[in-house]
């Protein structure tokens, strides 16, 4: 029985509408109920007819396809045990949220080359915080965000407070790579293709995943060098060293800067001394460190500070770098300004201040880049003209801590 | 009985796992490499000693730990971020949800790993070797959450790294983060 609105009529017309339009709904529920027939089942037997109606036009979203602006900005909710991927884009100096993909605890989410579809690496227990651990991959559509490949994993993934590049896509997208810490170090090779875990390549005492073409990754060591590693199909690999590039005392950041197609990295020191190289199949070419503060900016503190604190528009040679005036050791510390300087010299191009305490930035790879900025405090992403540092956009109620933000590389 | 399986379990499972990773002569040589560092551990506090510096441990003491002033350790209040034994915690202090300073919460289970860290006390004038305990096996605690940095390094230095969830060895393989507890290790002068 359905009750319309009491709204009374007078006159005979007035009934005539109210009958007509009692019949017309009851022609169109009893119109309806095959339809509906199979859905219904799973709709509680208390809500009747009245609680599935059936409504034309409802559909499912779909996000449009990615582009140079498309980011993804990751909450881990600090280290809680699911986290929240939301998908962005920074078109037309506005911001807009697309969609959310959950994740398991401290996920490493990373974007394919093509930009089509991105891919998290996860994990759950099955009785909330303890139980049996379940290491998973998975990879989303970067339109309707469904699932395309759930590939089982062993239980080896390094859990840490989100460091981007302890995971990676190979540079053609058909492996993962996915760095163990314990019991002993070693990466984790992901067959995307073939959707199997392939095995766990032993590597010394390394960290951090930047892959290079042809089947090609380098580590950062312990010693300062890096440990470039070629892997076969069957994950049979062949390992050398370089040269260490950076004294003991010289503390490199978590999150460095690295593009997975041009190879570039850029890792500045919890100081602001720049190290760069360029990762090739052929090995490390390392160039000239950047300082990126004068002495006079380095008596006045100067000093890079955040969690993820660097990146670079690579066609533009630009470095960013996040900043401020900080004392020894807050080095995670937030930080108000970014610091834009010329990759090759590191002349001081300029300083944007987003007057905000901003934990995280990016920026977008297009010919009028977008520096994308993230603030824990306020649970906030702000995007600025990277050109001009003007304000653009912002957006509040991004999770509990949004902490890393994930961009296209190309 | 049960307590008698469980360790049976976790011996063997120990045992499997080193057959699976270690080959008989590296396994020879990891056991004299971890003899070696564990005869080197007590240095430890004498490295970062240096590295600090005497004079650097006790001027921190007149910062605090924002980005302009820095680390300033208070003796006082062991929930307060500012707590001195707490320089270097990445978490949420076990004291304000059920634990204290050196005993996990009910319910959950305490890593053996540790990072370290060269905290001063500012009631006595030392510095003390911290060794941070993650309590795990459960939902991370919400209660008094502290982010400090002093002395703190990168990743590839896991030893003195705080983002790492320090739950190996935690009963069950728990690598759940729940709080931390700041025991004291000894002098580190």
């Amino acid at each position: 029985m359905i009750t319309l609105n009491n709204q009374t009529t007078n006159g005979q017309r007035g009934l005539k509408t109210r009958l007509a339009g009692k019949l017309a709904i009851a022609a169109l529920l009893v119109a309806t109920q095959p339809a509906f027939a199979e859905a219904q089942k799973a709709v509680p037997k208390q809500l009747a007819t009245v609680g599935s109606l059936k409504i034309d036009n409802l559909t499912i979203s779909k996000a449009p396809p990615s582009d140079a602006k498309r980011f993804y900005l990751v909450d881990p909710g600090h280290f809680n045990m699911t986290s929240q991927t939301f998908v962005m884009d920074a078109n037309n100096s506005k911001l807009q949220i697309h969609g959310i993909i959950d994740g398991g605890k401290l996920p490493h989410v990373m974007t394919s080359s093509t930009g089509k579809f991105v891919g998290i690496a996860n994990t759950t227990y099955d009785r909330i915080a303890h139980g049996k651990r379940d290491d998973y991959v998975r990879l989303h559509d970067a339109q309707t965000l469904e699932p395309v490949a759930d590939i089982d994993i062993p239980e080896i993934r390094f859990l840490t407070g989100l460091i981007e590049r302890l995971s990676a896509f190979s540079t053609d997208d058909k492996f993962m790579l996915v760095q163990q810490f314990s019991p002993s170090s070693g990466v984790g090779l992901v067959d995307l293709e073939q959707k199997k875990y392939v095995k766990t390549m032993e590597v010394p005492d390394c960290y951090h995943i930047f892959p290079a073409a042809k089947q090609n990754f380098f580590m950062h060591c312990r010693d300062g060098s890096l440990l470039q590693v070629a892997y076969d199909d069957q994950g049979n690999t062949k390992q050398k060293n370089t040269k260490v590039f950076h004294a003991e005392n010289e503390y490199l950041h978590n999150n460095p800067y690295y593009s997975n197609s041009a190879g570039r990295l850029v890792w500045p020191t919890y100081e602001g001394k720049i190290f760069q190289a360029k990762l090739s199949d052929s090995g490390a070419e390392f160039l000239k460190p950047i300082e990126i503060f004068s002495d006079k900016e380095k008596k006045e503190k100067w000093a890079p500070g955040g969690w993820q604190p660097v990146a670079m528009h690579k066609e533009r040679n630009e470095i960013y770098l996040l900043a401020d005036k900080r004392a020894k050791w807050t080095h995670k510390t937030a930080s108000r300004y970014v610091v834009v300087a010329d990759a090759t010299t590191g002349k001081r191009l300029r300083r944007i201040d987003m007057k905000h305490n901003i934990d995280s930035i990016a920026v977008t790879q297009d010919k009028n880049p977008t520096l994308i900025a993230a603030s824990l405090e306020h649970k906030s992403v702000y995007t600025f003209d990277a050109l001009n540092g003007k304000p653009l956009a912002s957006m509040d109620e991004m999770g509990k801590a949004p902490q890393m933000i994930v961009t296209m590389d190309k | 009985m049960k307590d008698n399986k469980r360790f049976d379990s976790t011996i063997e499972k120990l045992a499997r796992t080193t057959a699976n990773y270690t080959g008989r002569r590296s396994f020879i040589g990891k056991v004299g490499m971890f003899l070696a560092g564990s005869a080197l551990l007590p240095l430890l506090p004498v490295d970062r000693r240096a590295r600090l510096g005497l004079g650097e441990a006790q001027a921190a003491s007149v910062n605090s730990m924002t980005r302009e002033r820095g680390w300033v350790p208070q003796d006082k209040d062991p929930q307060a971020c500012d707590y001195w034994r707490h320089c270097s915690i990445d978490g949420q202090i076990c004291d304000c949800s059920g634990g204290s300073l050196t005993s996990c919460p009910p319910g959950s289970s305490l890593s053996p790993s540790s990072w370290v860290a060269s905290c001063f006390n500012p009631g006595d004038g030392q510095t003390y070797l911290i060794a941070y305990r993650d309590c795990c096996g459960k939902q991370t605690a919400t209660r008094c959450g502290c982010f400090n940095t002093h002395g703190e390094l990168p990743v590839y230095r896991p030893e003195f790294n705080n983002d790492i969830v320090w739950c190996f060895g935690a009963e069950n393989d728990d690598m759940t983060y729940h709080c931390t507890i700041s025991p004291v290790v000894g002098k580190a002068s």
